[in-house]
């Protein structure tokens, strides 16, 4: 019996598609068959970081979550108005986040992922998917896609605030029949990477490192289950009747 | 499909969030029904991607604990769900231009005794008029 649950494991592994790996070394050498792509999240604040004995930044426990897409169908591939452009069996259209830093910095942390080439799009943050509107990319066989710095927060919306310690208190008196705290979806923003960010790992070729050349606009359904958003944030946007977007390209 | 679409937003938007709150429906002034029903449309679509995350219920050998466990388990989980997609639907249909406008009790009373297509209907009347019958609510 056991033996058979065991047989049944490994064929189910065999035949569920790979994920993208998120390396925890530089490779010896680049696979010309896969792309590369670099990011360093900036760490997360805690909203009650001002509580004494609290840590000022929360622990990277949700990130970036990509998508294959098909820019001329409008939708993640196999999915919703792209249903009929899968991606190749044994690849996955979804890379959700997986924390495995490469380095770290007192606040950041930088991430090397080996992905299939072709169009990706940020997908999403945290559960957020960024269906209104976001950034398409392509990555390229062979080389290593700088996407930059990522910092992400909640884009609260006019007139909502983040929950404060006396509300946290209330909620776990109250139970069930407390008023919900007030939830945000979240955006995100890149920057190129500067000089006081975690430098490009030794190991990887300079000549093989490109910088992210976002495509802003790309639009696709809700297959994350979350909230929804703009990656720059609707209310943000509201809120900065001259906000521009600040893009990698 | 579309006209399906807003039936069902017709009833979730009208439905409030808490015994105490009005219903909400959305305005923005003079725009064209087929914008109106592609917008709604869309942001329903969006909403209807939400996957509340399953409450966690402490095991417990003494069945009625276990089904009062049960019961406020759903009942929390319904309550995010019901707030997911409210947010969905704002963010999304706030990006479009729209306003939430908080529906006077006169308004509501009158909805509430309309068959869905009809309250789809008076819905876009609502969300089309050049100004909002009712208080227009933070975006």
């Amino acid at each position: 019996m056991k033996r058979l649950a065991l047989i049944a494991a490994l064929a189910l592994a065999a035949a569920s598609p790979a994920e993208a790996k998120t390396l925890k070394q530089v490779p010896a050498a680049l696979n010309p068959a896969k792309a590369y792509l670099l990011v360093e999240y900036k760490l997360l604040k805690n909203p009650f970081g001002g509580l004494p004995g609290s840590r000022k930044t929360m622990p990277l426990k949700t990130g970036l979550a990509f998508g294959r897409y098909d820019p001329a169908l409008g939708d993640i591939r196999g999915m919703g108005k792209a249903l009929g452009n899968p991606v190749p069996a044994g690849q996955q259209p979804i890379e959700g986040f997986r924390y495995k830093p490469l380095a770290k910095g007192p606040a950041t942390r930088l991430m090397l992922i080996e992905m299939e080439p072709g169009t990706w799009v940020v997908q999403g943050f945290g559960g957020t998917s960024f269906s209104l509107g976001s950034y398409a990319f392509e990555l390229v066989p062979g080389t290593v896609t700088d996407l930059g710095i990522v910092e992400a927060e909640p884009d609260w919306a006019e007139g909502q605030d983040p929950p404060e310690i006396g509300d946290v208190f209330k909620s776990a008196l109250a139970g069930p029949f407390s008023k919900s705290p007030d939830i945000a979806p979240m955006r995100a923003t890149f920057r190129p990477r500067t000089g006081g960010d975690i430098p490009l790992p030794a190991g990887i070729p300079a000549d093989k490192v490109r910088p992210v050349e976002f495509i802003p606009g790309a639009r696709f359904g809700n297959y994350l289950g979350g909230l929804v958003n703009k990656i720059e944030g609707v209310n943000a946007g509201l809120r900065k009747p001259h906000w521009t977007s600040s893009t990698n390209r | 499909m579309r006209q399906a679409r807003l039936s069902i937003a017709a009833t979730l938007l009208l439905a409030p969030a808490a015994a105490a709150a009005e219903p909400v429906y959305f305005h923005k002034p003079n725009v064209e029904r087929e914008a109106f029903e592609a917008d709604l449309s869309e942001c329903v679509e969006l909403a209807g991607g939400v996957r509340t995350p399953r409450q966690f219920q402490p095991y417990s050998p003494n069945i009625y604990a276990a089904a009062a466990g049960a019961f406020l388990a759903a009942f929390m989980e319904s309550k995010a769900h019901r707030q997911m997609t409210k947010n969905v639907l704002r963010t999304c249909m706030t990006d479009k231009g729209y306003r939430r406008v908080e529906a006077a009790d006169s308004v509501s009373h009158e909805l509430r005794k309309l068959d869905k297509a009809e309250r789809a209907a008076r819905l876009f009347t609502l969300a089309a008029s050049p100004e909002p019958a009712g208080r227009v609510l933070p975006q």
